[in-house]
């Protein structure tokens, strides 16, 4: 035996490009559609997970797909926002625990996510490092956001500026790293999380600037009437809270009106549940509210009918590669007549020289079905990131 | 000892016929087959090898005829008792000249490699001066290197009889004495008996008899 795999081993060995070709098409026979699969299921898996996690999600109407897409995996466009008092309309319901979302922002490498304090609670998620956001300013990093962005807790991040052209828009905000989080294994590793105010501030819709009321200030005063102050663009903003300047910070506008992207409805039970659902329904409802699983199997059968053609593209493509490398196999034989003539001159047995050939096939086969394997576990391995690839296709 | 009685030869589809009355070539005796290209010689090797069988008419090779063998049977013969070494060498380009040495060995479940054949293989390519050279593929070699892995081959198993088709057709002279002078002293030291086809007239005093295949064509006009 071991006389028969030296002499194929040593054949394919001479014949290296040869080999390596028939290699390479049985590893991609044997890996496209067997990646496709675990890569398909493994986001499934996923995306199902996430959204059975997310009983109910209320937004504004548009497209459901966007909304569950946006606050599930933070990666989707934002969708129009609702007022922030909707989210006490669900609270005074009595039929749901509200969570607010606003994922409106972004820094450099990661979505921030404002939010309230529940949401840790009802995802899981306990900070590994420093502490919980308490202060305005502050945030709270997930594990592979912190990794993105370098910074540990006392460092800070920067809200990316939404347009650099408006100058009369709002600023970056420089913000205070308190706390990273344990990674859980699901897109909050990726996030920044913020206070809902956190989020309005970097919105503009609160800010802190120099006190217009000290002599020093009087330069920046155009004009005082009562309580109201005009002043001219030399006014110092804040682009950071500090404890020397938080009392500065204030709001403009109710908060009521305030904006968020989408409220986590996390209901008592099934029939407060189909309660609140039926508080959408109105043709003149400008919300949706909608089940995050229904709308992830809507998505997930069509990613499925999708994979039902491309295994049957890819088989058909696999039939005709297995063509070519049967007709490479018998070419490969007629060139070799002679030296089988020869080995069967000298005394060789037909059946050893077929157990060569033989061996130097099943080599073959199993080196590329070896490779599709490894690239197999590869791709589960890295299929964590499956979901949030699927989101951004 | 190979006994040739009545012999009758020819290719399906062919008009070749060889036809050899008689023919005995004693244990030990070296002999040169000449004759014309086409002449048949090639195929009388065969036939004595028992790669080809003849029509009609016995051929008993080392005392067995072959005929008589089934084919599992006859290339245990072969891989046993004789001895090939071909006109256009037959080396496997993918092996190196150890491998292509060892090679006998590894095509047939009868025979187990072992120390004893490397260890021969490389007395073998000591003699004949390719020692150096074990770990080269054979594709790299000389045409008068290749010539002499090709001896070595033949020689491995100690073969009884030994078969040539034309040996040192492709060698300088220098390497021609070399190979022949390592045959001549292994057939004289173990009694092999020699049967070589060659064109070279200069060789045949080195062999103990020389048969012109010619002979063979007087009784039939159509060998070949």
């Amino acid at each position: 035996m071991s006389d028969i795999v030296h002499l194929a081993v040593r054949y394919l060995a001479y014949h290296k490009l040869k080999t390596a070709v028939l290699i390479g098409s049985i590893m991609i026979i044997v890996y496209v559609p067997a990646g496709l699969t675990v890569l398909l299921e493994e986001s499934g898996r996923q995306l199902t997970a996430r959204a059975e996690a997310t009983p109910l999600l209320i937004g504004s109407k548009g497209s459901p797909l966007e909304l569950v897409l946006n606050s599930l995996y933070f990666e989707s466009n934002a969708p129009a926002p609702l007022r922030y008092v909707e989210l006490r309309r669900v609270a005074q319901s009595g039929l749901a625990q509200p969570i607010p979302l606003y994922t409106r922002f972004r820094t450099r490498h990661s979505p921030i996510v404002g939010t309230s304090l529940d949401y840790f609670a009802y995802r899981g998620l306990a900070v590994g490092q420093g502490r919980q956001m308490a202060l305005l300013g502050e945030c709270v990093l997930g594990s592979e956001a912190a990794r993105a962005a370098e910074v540990s807790v006392g460092g800070f991040v920067l809200s990316a500026a939404e347009n650099v052209f408006d100058i009369a828009g709002s600023y970056p905000l420089r913000m205070r790293v308190v706390g990273i989080l344990e990674r859980s294994g699901t897109p909050d590793d990726r996030v920044v999380f913020v206070d809902l105010k956190t989020a309005w501030t970097i919105e503009g819709l609160a800010h802190g600037h120099q006190d217009l009321a000290v002599p020093e200030a009087a330069g920046a005063v155009l004009r005082r009437e009562g309580q109201t102050i005009v002043a001219n663009a030399s006014v110092q903003e804040y682009n950071e809270v500090t404890p020397e300047n938080l009392d500065s910070f204030h709001f403009h506008g109710r908060q009521e009106d305030f904006p968020i992207t989408a409220v986590i409805a996390v209901p008592r039970d099934e029939r407060s549940a189909t309660l609140l659902q039926g508080r959408y329904l109105s043709r003149d409802e400008l919300l949706q509210i909608v089940r995050p699983t229904d709308v992830m199997g809507d998505l997930l059968r069509t990613v499925l009918t999708v994979r039902r053609y491309v295994v049957a593209a890819v088989a058909i493509v696999s039939l005709s590669t297995l063509g070519t490398m049967l007709l490479v196999i018998v070419l490969s034989l007629q060139l070799r007549r002679r030296e089988m003539e020869t080995m069967f001159k000298i005394g060789g047995s037909p059946l050893r020289m077929a157990a060569i050939v033989g061996t130097e096939i099943l080599t073959v086969l199993l080196a590329g079905g070896g490779l599709a394997l490894l690239l197999v576990l590869l791709t589960r391995w890295l299929s964590s990131d499956a979901a949030r690839w699927l989101v951004q296709l | 000892m190979i006994q040739i009685q009545d012999l009758e030869f020819r290719y399906p589809h062919d008009a070749f016929r060889l036809r050899v009355p008689e023919l005995t070539i004693l244990r030990g005796e070296t002999v040169a087959l000449v004759g014309p290209s086409g002449s048949g010689k090639t195929t009388l090797l065969n036939l004595v090898a028992g790669i080809s069988l003849p029509r009609s008419g016995s051929v008993r090779t080392g005392g067995v005829a072959l005929a008589t063998l089934g084919p599992a049977g006859r290339r245990r013969f072969r891989i046993r008792h004789l001895g090939l070494v071909f006109q256009e060498f037959e080396l496997l380009d993918y092996l190196n000249v150890l491998d292509n040495i060892l090679l006998p060995c590894r095509i047939t479940g009868t025979i187990r490699l072992g120390a004893a054949h490397r260890a021969r293989a490389i007395q073998l390519a000591e003699q004949l001066g390719i020692s150096d050279k074990l770990r080269r593929p054979v594709r790299r070699l000389s045409q008068g290197e290749r010539q002499r892995v090709a001896v070595c081959r033949a020689l491995l198993l100690e073969p009884p009889l030994l078969l040539c088709d034309e040996p040192t057709g492709n060698l300088d002279p220098a390497n021609k004495r070399h190979v022949l002078d390592l045959l001549f002293d292994y057939v004289h030291h173990s009694g092999t008996t020699l049967l070589t086809v060659t064109h070279d007239v200069e060789l045949l005093p080195r062999f103990e008899r020389s048969i012109d295949i010619r002979e063979f064509l007087q009784q039939g006009p159509d060998n070949r």
